[in-house]
């Protein structure tokens, strides 16, 4: 088979038989050096990968090639069109000054760029104002820029946006969001800046559906005006010592139906105005009917956090699911200390009060310890959630060699509805218990991004 | 699973389904060389190309002629939407069902690779090109034209001016 009677064009079939649009769907599933080395094997070759659609990841460079331009010297190259660009190791600031202009023409849709050198220094670089304005992107991963602000932002196409470590102030940050009309997805983790002194971080969007907020720092977050947002996932654990985690202030969110992981002992929750105290009482103002899905983190020995655990399950009357994760870990909070006598008087009055889990179907309680508090709590539910259709106990790494061990402590009780119940309950291995998944909770797709 | 029925056509049989199903209608294939064979509707659906036939009322009583795709490309194509449409969901099972089924020799990948196209069957496109590309992967240059039987038409000085054209590709 003489290649050299092969002409130039696609028409033809070559080598093996394999048809020039065969041959750029395997190049295609190439890392872009491998893709670029083709060019030499023969002449028929040289060009097709340069019309073949490519993928960007520098994880493909092999290492030392990320501190030089080869990645400009691609872009330079290619003329695209570019699926997806990812460029996460390269020192992108040792980059020909070009790249952002060579990058934004090429119809990418998937970028992620995360600054490398910002990591190093106190304030990371400025991104480069081009890639906002890179109409065919759908998805965009910004890691340690700070945002340029001021300039025109384009992003008609944007579906699904997370920043990390990024510098934003608050006007930015809205007109980012006005400027990407069909947002859906928006996931922000990191230190969190902006630059005024009372941090505050304010969502509005007509277009989001999905919030995962893994903010530290800030004191007052606000999600009003967004009558699509379905769900608002809190990722980041506020620090032990820390008393305060912030304000959550919920508005005009019809749709909201999944929020969590919400802790009593840092965030207070406000519902359109009303502050959620431990007495609050039920009433149309301050209820949430459509919420479905309920995360708490709660330390059973604190009464003011139980006390806000029947307060926030009176304001959240129709959930199904309900995760709860024990945090028995503050020693200090030993002086609130409430004792079981005092627990079991709670869950009755909270009973009395309606506090309505009548419609639960299914509870998750991680990091169980078979605390005697727990145990309470678990008897409230066994009375109350007539509905209930499982209960997963996921035990606390290490407190129980056995699912044994927990279903005797549970036998002990002497607590009849709990026996009727011994075959909803469902021990799970503590290996199941998932550090919480950040690809799983912005994923639209998954019912219930609380479990596995 | 395949059986020979009494006038010696291939059965080959679309898994836990029974026969006697109402939705597991059949649907017959010709190769190139004249063999028949009987799949599920569900099965040859994963061909686009014979989906649409299906769709628009194309396929008669007779079935479907392929004349690019000789019978022992086409029984390994079927087998490969048979698993696929049996249990979608055991990932683990199919993950090592298509591991397997990739290892042939390479002129079997490039044939499958022609029939998937033809009969425009995606996840198997995508699944045989990924295993040529990383068969490429790992290879050198002079490796990946005994591969694919390329014979190299430059010149020394034609092939020296390109790697330096991709300098940071051959680094």
């Amino acid at each position: 088979m003489a290649a050299g009677a092969a002409a130039g064009h696609g028409g033809e079939d070559r080598l093996n038989g394999l048809h020039d649009d065969l041959l750029h769907q395997i190049i295609s599933h190439l890392p872009f050096t491998d893709a670029a080395r083709t060019s030499v094997l023969a002449s028929p070759w040289r060009h097709l990968w340069r019309s073949t659609p490519l993928a960007i990841d520098d994880a493909h460079l092999p290492v030392p090639a990320r501190a030089t331009s080869a990645v400009t010297g691609f872009l330079a190259d290619h003329p695209g069109p570019f699926v997806t660009v990812r460029l996460r190791h390269c020192r992108l600031a040792s980059l020909d000054p070009n790249w952002p202009r060579l990058l934004a023409g090429k119809g990418t849709q998937e970028l992620a760029l995360h600054n490398k050198d910002g990591k190093v220094h106190p304030y990371p670089a400025r991104l480069p104002a081009e890639i906002l304005r890179c109409a065919s992107l759908r998805c965009l991963s910004l890691a340690f820029w700070v945002f340029p602000g001021g300039g025109d932002i384009i992003l008609p196409q944007l579906r699904v946006l997370e920043l990390i470590n990024i510098y934003i102030s608050k006007e930015d940050l809205r007109s980012l969001l006005a400027s990407s009309p069909v947002l859906h997805t928006l996931t922000v983790r990191g230190a969190f800046w902006n630059y005024q002194k009372r941090k505050r971080f304010h969502l509005r969007s007509q277009s989001l559906r999905c919030v995962v907020l893994g903010l530290s720092g800030v004191e007052h977050f606000e999600v009003t005006d967004a009558p699509v947002l379905e769900s608002l996932i809190l990722k980041e654990q506020p620090a032990a010592g820390c008393d305060d985690g912030g304000r959550i202030n919920i508005a005009c969110t019809p749709k909201l139906r999944i929020l969590g992981y919400l802790e009593p002992r840092v965030h207070t929750l406000q519902i359109a105005g009303n502050v959620i105290r431990s007495d609050t009482v039920a009433s149309p103002s301050v209820v949430v009917p459509g919420l479905k899905i309920l995360a708490l983190r709660v330390n059973f020995r604190v009464l003011r956090e139980v006390k806000m655990l029947a307060s926030f399950l009176r304001c959240f009357p129709n959930i199904d699911t309900l995760h709860i994760e024990s945090a028995l870990h503050d020693p200090s909070a030993i002086h609130y200390g409430v004792t079981r006598e005092q627990h079991a008087e709670l869950w009755q009055e909270a009973s009395a009060l309606k506090c309505s889990i009548s419609h639960l179907k299914r509870m998750v309680f991680h990091k169980f310890r078979g605390h005697p508090n727990e145990i309470e709590f678990l008897k409230f539910i066994a009375t109350d959630a007539h509905e209930l259709e499982s209960l997963l106990l996921v035990p606390l790494k290490g407190s129980f060699t056995s699912a044994a061990q927990v279903n005797e402590i549970i036998d002990k009780l002497d607590c009849p509805q709990f026996l009727a119940w011994a075959s909803k309950v469902l021990i799970v291995s503590p290996k199941m218990d998932i550090a919480r998944n950040l690809h799983k909770a912005s994923d639209l797709s998954i019912n219930d991004p609380f479990c596995y | 699973m395949a059986a020979t029925t009494a006038d010696g056509s291939k059965v080959v049989g679309g898994g836990e389904k029974s026969n006697v199903d109402e939705e597991s209608k059949m649907i017959t294939l010709f190769s190139s060389d004249g063999e028949r064979f009987e799949v599920t509707q569900e099965a040859a659906a994963m061909s686009q190309t014979i989906h649409h036939m299906m769709e628009d009322g194309c396929v008669d009583d007779e079935g479907v002629h392929l004349p690019n795709v000789g019978s022992s490309i086409l029984a390994m194509v079927i087998e490969y939407c048979n698993r696929h449409v049996a249990s979608p969901d055991e990932k683990e099972d199919i993950r090592s069902f298509d591991a397997g089924f990739v290892n042939v020799e390479h002129h079997t990948l490039f044939d499958i690779i022609r029939a998937a196209n033809y009969l425009d069957v995606k996840e198997l496109m995508d699944l045989c090109c990924q295993t040529v590309a990383d068969s490429i992967k790992s290879k050198s240059v002079e490796e990946i034209r005994e591969l694919f039987g390329i014979v190299n038409d430059f010149t020394p000085e034609e092939e020296a001016e390109i790697r330096k054209e991709n300098q940071w590709a051959f680094e």
